[in-house]
């Protein structure tokens, strides 16, 4: 390349660096905090009720499991069903299971379905899903670690 | 009959053909009027933020820019990108808001995770989720999300300009088509497009991922900032959204497959819009299909995949049809009048549009062919590591081997009248 010519492309890559630089800081402020802690916010807040849901705290707000990992799978006086990462069962396989766990833990079925009733989600956004029981949280209730 | 589809099968290919088609005819629109110069519906809440940054960054929005200029404001904004991240996540021990007091990344991983982040493949190569920061996540990987898509964005603006726009002989400004990308196009969908995931128990499953793999941050993050990344939040997990595909609901999949997809798709239909010519955009949109279509339907540890993913994520692959499409025109319009008119190729216009359009393949080959050498042998650490660098290299290399000749031919072209 002559030397006017790798004159003219240094210039041409100075000239850059002012817009360059004032962009990745600009974009930085927009995308890296404006739109990361609004997205926070608004996902935290906005819809909490399915975010925050899988990580079940006690009163006194410490952790006290993640609802997604199931550890009470084959006895037979928990809930049973579902798959480590989609520990969910229908709202009628939960319902079936209710003779067989009050005749283990002596409760009345009527108690039974209304912690059944409290861990009942419904479906955000698949209208063909219907009810879904989330089973850590309904076992967890079942031993009195949450309301 | 597709592996990654599971048991939603044929519901999901349904559903998400269905939505694309849908959707990318007003975002098709919207991103031609706005690569033209055209008002779009979001211009008046966005004009002054879009003339305040330009005018901080001292860019004349109204002087035009040959191909050459073009070509190296493009190159040089992703070398200062490149240089920005990578040196943010080597300093990583440094940052603030660190609890687990993470390390710095290695020079190679930190080479290979920003080279994924600048060429718009969004692959974590070589490094682990766990190992990034908060601030290296947010100021660092995100930022670059938006800026290498805006990049390759800008890019086709200006090819696009090029080759159909006779009144004019400059490809445009780079600067202010990276500021339009960003502000009418990127940051709109990528709000509605976090949202949806939000919503849709993605939350759930990477919580439960990270509870069982506790990561170096010793805090579990929570989702919001799990969300901050603007494709495939496989992407978190060091892999590809397929990986979800036995667990994710049919919202989750469908949305991975329209954050691969949906933008390379709009700029072909876009492309249609601006050439006037609707074959052309078919056209273009036939070989961005082809060329993403291994991503899609092979699982994601074959190399093929992984090469077409990162082909079409880097909108490598657009670029690529309109040059296909550049090359095929004057046969169309040996057949037909198409709006375009008659274009001749010179000389200069065909060595490049061979050097762009032969050489990735010749690329894609020799990294299919690296890739299954390794699936058959055992490496260690450093063996890996030196393959990670290679397919960074091969990434790099894709990206912008298509684009600088593309602007050439763009530009060869806008400065012959006819």
């Amino acid at each position: 390349m002559s030397g006017m010519a790798r004159q003219h492309v240094y210039r041409e890559i100075m000239a850059c660096l002012r817009p360059g630089m004032v962009m990745l800081a600009i974009f930085t402020v927009i995308f890296g905090v404006g739109y990361s802690l609004s997205m926070a916010a608004l996902i935290d807040n906005g819809f909490a009720a399915q975010t925050e849901g899988s990580l079940l705290r006690d009163a006194s707000g410490r952790v006290i499991a993640s609802t997604v990992t199931a550890t009470t799978v084959g006895k037979p006086e928990y809930f049973q069903g579902g798959t480590r990462l989609d520990p969910t069962i229908s709202l009628d396989a939960a319902l079936a299971q209710v003779s067989r766990i009050a005749a283990q833990r002596h409760m009345s079925a009527f108690r039974l379905r209304e912690l059944i009733d409290r861990s009942t989600r419904n479906s955000t956004y698949n209208t063909t899903r219907g009810l879904y029981v989330n089973l850590l949280e309904l076992n967890l209730r079942l031993d009195g670690k949450l309301e | 009959m597709f592996p990654p589809y599971g048991s939603y099968g044929l519901v999901q290919m349904l559903v998400q053909w269905v939505l694309l088609s849908l959707c990318i005819v007003p975002l098709g629109r919207h991103m031609a009027r706005l690569y033209q110069d055209k008002p779009t519906v979001l211009t008046p809440f966005l004009l002054p933020l879009e003339r305040r940054i330009c005018a901080l960054a001292g860019v004349d929005a109204q002087k035009g820019m040959d191909w050459k200029t073009y070509a190296l404001a493009a190159l040089t904004f992703s070398a200062m990108g490149f240089i920005l991240l990578y040196v943010l996540l080597v300093t990583q021990a440094a940052h603030p808001l660190n609890p687990g007091h993470l390390p710095g990344l290695s020079p190679a991983a930190a080479f290979n995770v920003t080279a994924g982040f600048i060429t718009n493949t969004h692959m974590l190569l070589g490094a682990s989720p766990g190992a990034m920061t908060t601030l290296s996540q947010a100021a660092g990987l995100t930022v670059q999300n938006f800026l290498s898509a805006a990049v390759g964005m800008s890019a086709f603006a200006a090819i696009a300009r090029g080759i159909t726009q006779r009144d004019r002989s400059t490809l445009g400004n780079f600067w202010l088509d990276v500021v339009r990308s960003c502000l009418y196009v990127l940051l709109p969908l990528s709000m509605a497009y976090a949202g949806a995931v939000a919503t849709s128990g993605i939350a759930e499953v990477v919580q439960a991922h990270l509870w069982a793999n506790p990561s170096g941050n010793g805090v579990l993050p929570d989702a919001g900032s799990v969300n901050l990344l603007v494709t495939h939040t496989g992407a978190l997990l060091n892999a590809n959204a397929v990986q979800f595909d036995d667990t994710a609901s049919l919202t989750l999949r469908v949305l991975s497959f329209m954050s691969l997809v949906l933008i390379p798709a709009a700029l072909s239909y876009a492309y249609g819009i601006i050439a006037k010519d609707w074959r052309q955009g078919a056209f273009v949109l036939a070989i961005v299909a082809v060329l993403t279509l291994p991503a899609l339907v092979s699982r994601i540890t074959d190399p093929l995949a992984i090469f077409t993913t990162a082909f079409a994520g880097g909108y490598a692959v657009v670029l690529y049809g309109l040059i296909a499409a550049l090359v095929i025109t004057p046969l169309f319009q040996s057949l037909s009048r198409s709006a375009v008119g008659a274009r001749r190729l010179i000389r200069f216009d065909i060595v490049m549009a061979a050097v762009a359009l032969l050489t990735p393949c010749l690329v894609a080959g020799a990294c299919v062919g690296l890739m299954r050498y390794v699936d058959r042998h055992a490496f260690d650490a450093a063996g890996t590591t030196i393959l990670y660098s290679a397919l960074s290299l091969v990434l790099l290399f894709g990206r912008f081997w298509v684009m600088i000749p593309a602007l050439a031919i763009a530009g060869s072209l806008s400065s012959r009248p006819s």
